[in-house]
């Protein structure tokens, strides 16, 4: 199954964050989507997880158009489909990391408690399971939200900066994480401004003042 | 932030609507106001433990009125105190800012007091009104079938009290400021700068 | 400012280690964590990470419940008792007097509740703006991972309830026991100043009480948690360099 996107973006209040994009991406396939700040690496992503809505244009995923889809449907779609990680974690500072891996599932009877743990111990995180994020290390929050991004077993992972905010070492340890996801069938789309990060990818995808550079 | 003090706004206004209606009413509720044409007859009771029973209703009623205040006055510190650390929290780092560039304690503190105070007038205006309207509106709702119950003028509204409820609403604006204000002047410089 | 060793809000929903223990040992562990935990544990979780402004909610709400309960307490004694005097009394128009001042004292009452009643749903009202206003990052957050708006509804309007009913258990109960002072202080004859008949507290009294703080209280919260529940998903990245 094809991913295909088409999406002229026009941004908010004229400034034009997107312009023009024509772009595919194939199931399973490690993209990497690389450039200098402002050019629209992060609206680019927020489009195809669901998040934002092009101005102009069509953002086709996972067969089904999103701009066709109620704001209920698109909030089932992240669900389901989009797992997420982003520079700056965005942990919910009240819970734990237990409950921060599970928020997806809040309201739910079944909320998959055995898979959330299942997680925690792959990434090692056993230990920090019942600590605050403001208690856990940068790293460590990093993987919290790698896991919540995998709790739903989605079939998109998004990573926006991933690495911006960890030391190398963890860093590089992300990414392999996030390249094995690709044993699953995932697709995965990572933005970085970090060339060597880039470099694990099968196609890197480079934008510029939002178009996207040929060659 | 705005939104915020207006919600405060209300709160000391439902205390200054109290205030302001007992005080009112208080004018009205005075036995010895000689009659005169505007005031509807009352009818004379010569049972004295009936009058005495209508003496100590209407003195009952004002001292209600008056309890009401108090508890709207807690609420409101209470609310105040709120926001106040809300907007503590929020403004760290314009606090560090002020300190770095030598602004003293004291003065940051009082910074935050007079943020209170200004809220506390600001709703005081707008809960003397709303009790000014409600008191003199009042005494037709409380008229009973044409007899004049207890409410045979009407309401008169002394400064003396209006002063002296800004005053008391001043009084406790600032004593519910007085954590946070403290708070706020005991903050290090540095650290409100970093985080 | 050190943490007290108990506040209201750290109710255990679950421990993490019998949790982790559990699935060691290959055991079924869905029946320990249930549904209206999960969200209500979310609930509480946030309102002990503030529980400086959840205890001054609390004590504005209590102080206007148990407002509410003590006149309205006042106001069916005192019904009572003036009833009982015009029965009593022989001159008719003396009679009537007592009538009318019963009318008139429970109009009074009624000003003096709809006062209480405000004050309730201001304090919550506030309460919720101020957390609403504070948490505009972080119900992003769950709109971009997927909680649907009608959820995060609830989640504004439980944390209201939350709220106001500790508010009504601590007001109710003061305010009954203020009743049955004045009560016990008008049949003893002290401070007739203040009190002019017994008070009563009936089940409706309370129930009133009940009604107004918490439903009240939740229905406050409902036009914030709309406009609450209306945020973007992109709000997570407002703020961020």
């Amino acid at each position: 199954m094809i991913d295909v996107s088409r999406t002229y973006d026009m941004g908010t209040s004229t400034v034009m964050a997107l312009d023009g994009i024509n772009l595919s991406v194939s199931r399973g396939e490690f993209l990497a989507v690389v450039g200098p700040s402002g050019s629209g690496k992060s609206t680019l992503l927020n489009l195809i997880g669901g998040l934002d809505r092009p101005s102009e244009g069509r953002v086709r995923v996972l067969g089904s158009d999103l701009s066709n889809l109620s704001e209920e449907e698109m909030t089932r779609f992240r669900r389901e489909n989009v797992g997420m990680v982003f520079q700056f974690f965005h942990l919910i500072p009240h819970l734990n990391a237990l409950d921060n891996i599970m928020i997806s599932r809040m309201f739910e009877a079944d909320c998959s408690v055995e898979r959330a743990l299942r997680l925690l111990d792959q990434l090692g995180l056993k230990d920090r399971m019942s600590h605050l994020p403001g208690e856990l290390s940068g790293g460590e929050q990093q993987r919290v939200s790698l896991a919540r991004a995998l709790f739903n077993e989605p079939d998109i992972l998004l990573a926006d900066e991933p690495t911006g905010n960890v030391d190398t070492k963890m860093g590089s340890s992300i990414v392999k994480l996030l390249k094995d996801q690709k044993k699953w069938g995932r697709t995965i789309i990572l933005v970085s401004h970090d060339m060597n990060v880039a470099r694990e990818a099968d196609r890197i995808v480079e934008l510029k003042d939002g178009r996207v550079v040929p060659g | 932030m705005l939104s915020m003090s207006t919600c405060v706004a209300f709160f000391i206004l439902v205390s200054s609507i109290s205030l302001g209606l007992s005080e009112d009413i208080q004018g009205g509720l005075d036995p010895f106001l000689p009659p005169d044409s505007q005031t509807p007859q009352e009818t004379a009771l010569e049972d004295p433990e009936a009058r005495e029973v209508d003496e100590d209703t209407k003195q009952t009623l004002v001292h209600w009125l008056y309890v009401i205040s108090l508890a709207s006055f807690v609420a409101a510190a209470a609310g105040i105190a709120n926001i106040l650390l809300v907007s503590m929290h929020q403004r760290k780092k314009e606090i560090g800012i002020l300190r770095a560039v030598g602004i003293s304690r004291e003065e940051v503190g009082r910074l935050f007091i007079l943020d209170a105070l200004w809220m506390v007038l600001m709703s005081f205006i707008i809960g003397v009104l709303a009790g000014l309207i409600l008191s003199n509106n009042i005494f037709n709702w409380m008229f009973v079938d044409g007899r004049g119950g207890m409410f045979f003028a009407p309401a008169r509204t002394p400064p003396v009290l209006v002063l002296s409820a800004l005053v008391i609403c001043l009084f406790v604006g600032a004593a519910a400021a007085y954590y946070p204000a403290k708070k706020a002047s005991a903050m290090d410089p540095v650290a409100a700068l970093r985080g | 400012m050190s943490e007290p060793c108990v506040t209201p809000f750290r109710i255990k929903t679950y421990s993490c280690t019998d949790l982790y223990r559990q699935y060691n040992s290959g055991g079924q562990i869905l029946g320990t964590v249930k549904r209206p935990v999960r969200a209500g544990g979310y609930i509480l979780r946030l309102l002990e990470r503030n529980w400086g402004r959840g205890m001054l909610t609390i004590l504005a709400v209590t102080v206007g419940v148990a407002f509410l309960v003590v006149f309205a307490s006042l106001n069916s004694g005192i019904q009572d008792h003036l009833e009982n005097r015009a029965v009593a009394e022989n001159d008719p128009k003396v009679a009537q007097h007592y009538e009318d001042l019963g009318e008139i004292v429970s109009k009074w009452v009624m000003v003096l509740l709809a006062v209480a009643s405000l004050l309730v749903m201001l304090s919550v009202g506030n309460a919720i703006l101020i957390s609403l206003s504070q948490r505009k990052k972080e119900l992003a957050i769950l709109r971009a991972v997927g909680i649907s708006r009608g959820q995060i509804v609830q989640l504004v309007v439980a944390e209201a309830a939350v709220l106001s009913l500790y508010g009504f258990i601590l007001g109710a109960s003061l305010g009954a026991c203020l009743s049955v002072l004045f009560d016990w202080m008008f049949t003893n004859g002290i401070g007739t100043s203040a009190l002019v008949g017994p008070s009563l507290v009936t089940p409706g009294v309370v129930l009133m009480a009940a009604l107004v703080s918490v439903g009240m209280g939740s229905l406050v919260s409902l036009p914030l948690a709309v406009s609450a529940s209306r945020v973007e998903p992109v709000e997570i990245f407002r703020g961020e360099v």
